[in-house]
């Protein structure tokens, strides 16, 4: 197969984080191409669809790690409206102590201090600009930064920092929050070895394998 | 003492930016060295910021 890379030494003994996530349809876009995500794709498969480089997720990720680990994390919010985004940002959530905001983005939760939902984040990141709109407009109204996951048809208005990736995926989403949650760990200097072991794809997941 | 106020200006188009504007601010998401500054049209039409500390281009 075309895809396959020949793998020589340390490749074949274990596999590196572009090959999880590839295998597990990070790199996956759209049929769509918007102008703004040309310089992450690597290339178009025969069926039409657009391909991501992994490598250019990868180090978005780890830059996004980074941006975030400059925050307290009650003050990092993270918005996931998308169907299989609540499961990957409760849990990405809890282990780092950011806030979770899924299923419905409750209108005026950063810009009407009246609401019960009201919150003043500093920083926030949404899993797809499209669906989490209402988020992306109320951060421009607040004055909020805001990382943003974008697949090849996401336009990056108001956006400041882009992860290139799938954000619809069933399990790229689960993926993407895995990797994410401990590369904030490591920026905080917090992760261990124990903790590492301990954080699966799995618990990432809306539905466990084993049910 | 001067009374003048210095506003900061937008990291891509060099314009001052006014404090009513809808602009944002944040540490470079590289380095962390820097203050970047996006002014409210840079930042609505996805303009490219470079840091000027690291070189890291955004968003
Ligand atoms: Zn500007
Ligand atoms: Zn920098």
């Amino acid at each position: 197969m075309s895809e396959e890379k020949a793998t020589t030494g340390e490749a074949a003994v274990k596999e590196t984080i572009q090959e999880i996530l590839v295998k597990n349809t990070v790199h996956i876009g759209s049929k769509i191409k918007v102008k703004h995500m040309e310089k992450f794709i690597f290339r178009l498969r025969a069926d039409g669809v657009y391909l991501i480089d992994i490598n250019k997720t990868v180090e978005r990720l780890n830059i996004a790690a980074r941006f975030i680990s400059f925050f307290q994390p009650e003050k990092v919010v993270v918005v996931s409206t998308h169907v299989y985004g609540a499961k990957p940002v409760q849990k990405f959530c809890e282990l780092t102590g950011c806030v979770p905001i899924t299923e419905r983005f409750e209108p005026g939760s950063f810009t009407n201090p009246q609401l019960e939902t009201y919150m003043e984040p500093e920083l926030i990141l949404v899993s797809d600009p499209r669906y989490d709109r209402q988020a992306v407009i109320e951060a421009r109204i607040a004055r909020i930064p805001v990382i943003a996951m974008c697949s090849t048809d996401n336009t990056f208005n108001d956006i400041d920092l882009v992860i290139p990736m799938n954000n619809r995926g069933r399990l790229a989403l689960p993926y993407a929050f895995w990797y994410l949650a401990q590369r904030v760990l490591v920026e905080r200097g917090v992760l261990t070895e124990e903790l590492a072991s301990n954080i699966k794809p799995d618990d990432f997941l809306a539905v466990q394998p084993s049910e | 003492m001067s009374d003048q106020i210095i506003l900061p200006t937008c990291t891509s188009c060099h314009r001052p930016i006014t404090p009513h504007e809808p602009a944002v601010s944040f540490p470079c998401p590289n380095c962390g060295k820097v203050r970047i500054w996006r002014c409210r049209v840079c930042r609505e039409l996805a303009r490219e910021y470079t840091c000027p500390s690291c070189g890291f281009v955004g968003p």
